[in-house]
């Protein structure tokens, strides 16, 4: 069988297209796993939060460079062979990557003729979990990016959320506690479940909670903003009789415990939160 | 800026010296067992397991002595590991065995597909760790602030852990990761810096790592390395919402404990030795004190362990006994030492127990709840956003058809995936919480824990069925390959039957 032949102009075109398009694109799948964001050229706005667009352009700038390699690159290919084990693969002749891939093709449908539908079942399943990998992994760096990022605003903005259903954010408020006390500082705090994380974010400060507002934690979990839709479960009042109901004076208990400060934390009422002396 | 720098290179060390302290450990216990036959030693997973679970072992001790520890037990176990890690490096170096290659180990087998989605997963996922502080509720709330304590007070009997009127996430939880982040603090030298998070990147990086070299034993080193890596990319495993793997909660290090230790516990079953025995033991411990799901798991093995027994034509033979005393012995010692800790700390009557429910009067009033278990379980396996399709995967190799009988090991996973995923099943049922709180918030992170074992058992079924090979044989992940399988599926059955 003739090999397709190419006209040698056209050839050196196609290979530094398919170079330069290479380089490009990996260099944008290098910002893209780093610094993941939509960057304005001039006129021109480039997203770098998806990786598909670079991982296309850089597999289709390989396949075209290889397919038509007339030793442009040579230290490239060198490191790329390294990097992918690949030596070889496409062995710089339109002709023979078509026929590895004829190859390819014929090799499956011989696979999937012998198949029954259990193992053809087991191909598409796998298939599709292949695409989701692909979907997920496209989208990683800038999920990432965006998780460092609201980690990073929960402890510059006090609230967020549309106007007029704005949720308070405990890092901000556990922010201004730790300007505020010294680090020696015994707080008594009011506002539920926040309370544990509260505990954790303004840490040496030790954190109380008085027994009654623990009961009523213990019985409410599932108050938080976030499971608002959840249903009572009528078998989980069964528990609440084991609970303790002893409910002290906060100011002996204040005293007892040796408590200084007192702040008051409420999700869903920013004008709420705030730190006093303890009484 | 020095004290990012700081941080970054006292994490780095310390989890460099955990990695080489289990190293020793690994050549010692799994002498013998096909690690990684370019590098000649064992995989940076079986390193970082042992190491942290010995690490974390050892950190208990003192505790359970007499509720105290001091930075001198941090400085002790940070020098023995720089120790051992530089005489680690300093063998490299006069073998000229390449350390490049060591956190390679199984990424080298990708092809280069692979090797793509790789080189920027993980990346993105360092940069990550090294950037952000730890930011799950649990992580937060139970793990990190006990490790604050333990690393700035060191004792269990002041008020922090005493007074339950002292906001601290239920006092009496097992403290494994907690004393383990309070030495990476130590090397850190102090508790405000980042990077904490790199701790728990490794784990998902040796479960795949310990993956990958046991599915070697099924197929060829391309096809193991990228379904591991398939594994790997799962949201579940890198990402950082609750119960994630970069969130800082301990429910993936404990999938990885788990994985490991049933590994170890199915190498005993095939070649009973006091060495897998003490193996497995030691992670297995290292998964109880890790977490109180850990207990239940330790029962489902020896439900696997029973049943595969009871299965088998031959019954254990004296060496297998003898060498079962060992390892239960040892693991008995460890939960010994995690009861000590426990019993010194206040059981919290604002936290019910799961054993309290344990009770007539409450389970009889369920009858409604085993079906809304059941329904959110199957709504849960499809999943997309936590599991990509995995669940479905693992439940549709199982209707493939195998070649030849199970072989023992094999009988040991199923049944101690099915024993351990029904003790979830059940905990999540009796569960003294509001269940619909519960099920948003603990279903998936109790699969996870079944998740490594389910996809072990996954993918030996599809290479027991002939399906993976011949796939591998016609996508060719194997040409690339530079030694054939240390040993495959067909052998095993073989010489089962």
């Amino acid at each position: 069988m003739t090999q397709p032949t190419l006209n040698p102009k056209a050839r050196w075109w196609i290979n530094r297209f398919g170079f330069a398009l290479m380089m490009l694109c990996a260099v944008g799948l290098t910002v893209g796993t780093f610094a993941p964001n939509r960057y304005r050229i001039g006129p021109i706005s480039i997203s770098l939060r998806g990786l598909r667009n670079p991982t296309v352009g850089l597999l289709i700038g390989y396949v075209l460079w290889r397919m038509t390699y007339d030793g442009f690159g040579e230290w490239l290919k060198v490191r790329v062979d390294r990097f992918s084990g690949a030596t070889g693969r496409f062995g710089g002749a339109a002709g023979q990557f078509g026929a590895q891939a004829r190859r390819f093709v014929f090799r499956s449908r011989e696979l999937w003729k012998n198949w029954g539908w259990r193992q053809r079942t087991m191909f598409a399943v796998v298939i599709c979990q292949g695409l989701f990998v692909l979907r997920f992994w496209q989208t990683y760096p800038a999920v990432m990016d965006y998780e460092r990022m609201a980690r990073a605003n929960s402890f510059r903005l006090a609230s967020y959320g549309p106007p007029g259903h704005e949720v308070s954010l405990l890092e901000h408020f556990c922010r201004e506690i730790c300007d505020a006390t010294p680090p020696n500082a015994r707080i008594l705090f009011h506002g539920g479940t926040p309370a544990m994380r509260f505990a954790y974010e303004v840490y040496p400060r030790r954190v109380f909670i008085l027994p009654q507002e623990m009961t009523r934690m213990a019985e409410s979990w599932q108050n938080q903003p976030q499971l608002c839709d959840l249903a009572p479960d009528p078998h989980e009042l069964y528990w609440h009789q084991f609970l303790p109901k002893d409910s002290p004076e906060p100011a002996d208990f204040i005293r007892q415990h040796e408590i200084n400060y007192v702040a008051t934390f409420d999700e869903f009422d920013l004008s709420r939160c705030r730190l006093e002396p303890a009484p | 800026m020095i004290g990012i720098l700081a941080g970054l290179l006292g994490a780095a060390l310390s989890l460099s010296s955990i990695c080489a302290i289990g190293g020793v450990l690994a050549r010692v216990l799994r002498a013998g067992e096909p690690t990684d036959v370019r590098l000649a030693r064992p995989s940076l997973g079986w390193s970082f397991l042992l190491g942290s679970a010995a690490v974390g072992l050892a950190l208990e001790i003192p505790l359970a002595i007499d509720g105290q520890i001091t930075h001198r037990s941090f400085a002790l176990i940070g020098i023995i590991g720089l120790a051992v890690l530089v005489w680690t490096v300093a063998g490299w170096w006069r073998n000229s065995s390449p350390p490049r290659a060591l956190p390679w180990d199984w990424l080298a087998d990708l092809p280069m597909l692979g090797r793509l989605l790789a080189v920027v997963a993980l990346p993105a996922a360092v940069v990550f760790c090294c950037r952000t502080d730890v930011s799950g509720y649990d992580a937060r709330s139970i793990y990190a602030l006990k490790a604050r304590v333990l690393y700035d007070t060191g004792t269990l009997r002041g008020e922090d852990f005493q007074d339950i009127q002292r906001v601290h996430f239920n006092p009496a939880y097992p403290l494994l990761m907690p004393l383990l982040e309070a030495q990476v603090y130590w090397t850190q030298g102090g508790d405000a810096r980042p990077a904490l998070k790199l701790l728990f990147l490794l784990f998902p990086l040796s479960l795949a790592s310990v993956l990958a070299g046991q599915l070697r034993r099924y197929g060829g080193r391309g096809l193991a390395a990228m379904l591991a890596l398939m594994l790997l990319l799962t949201p579940m495993f890198m990402e950082c919402f609750e119960g994630a793997g970069l969130s800082g909660s301990a429910d993936l290090p404990l999938a990885a404990l788990i994985l490991a230790g049933v590994l170890e516990a199915s190498r005993w079953i095939r070649r009973p030795g006091w060495r897998p025995a003490v193996c497995a033991a030691l992670l297995l411990g290292a998964a109880a004190c890790t977490k109180a799901e850990g207990m239940a798991w330790i029962a489902a093995c020896a439900v696997g362990v029973a049943g595969t027994w009871l299965l088998r034509p031959a019954w254990p033979t004296r060496r297998a006994l003898a060498t079962a005393f060992v390892g239960a012995g040892l693991l008995a010692l460890i939960v010994g030492i995690r009861q000590t800790i426990l019993h010194q700390l206040p059981d919290s009557p604002y936290y019910p127990s799961y054993f309290a429910a344990l009770d007539w009067k409450w389970i009889r009033q369920l009858g409604d709840r085993p079906a809304v278990v059941l329904q959110y379980g199957l709504a849960e396996i499809a999943r997309v956003k936590f599991w990509n399709l995995t669940w479905p995967c693992i439940l549709a190799s199982l209707v493939l058809l195998r070649r030849g009988r199970l072989p023992a090991d094999v009988w040991f996973w199923r049944l101690t995936a099915v024993a351990g995923i029904c003790a979830s099943l059940l905990a999540l049922v009796i569960t003294p919480l509001h269940l619909e709180y519960e099920l948003r918030t603990s279903f998936s992170r109790l699969m996870l824990h079944a998740f490594p074992l389910a996809a072990l058992i996954m993918s030996e079924q599809m290479a027991a069925s002939g399906w993976s090979g011949q796939l591998a044989e016609t996508v060719r992940f194997d040409e690339l390959a530079n030694e054939p399988a240390a040993e495959n599926v067909v052998e095993t059955v073989a010489r089962a039957a």
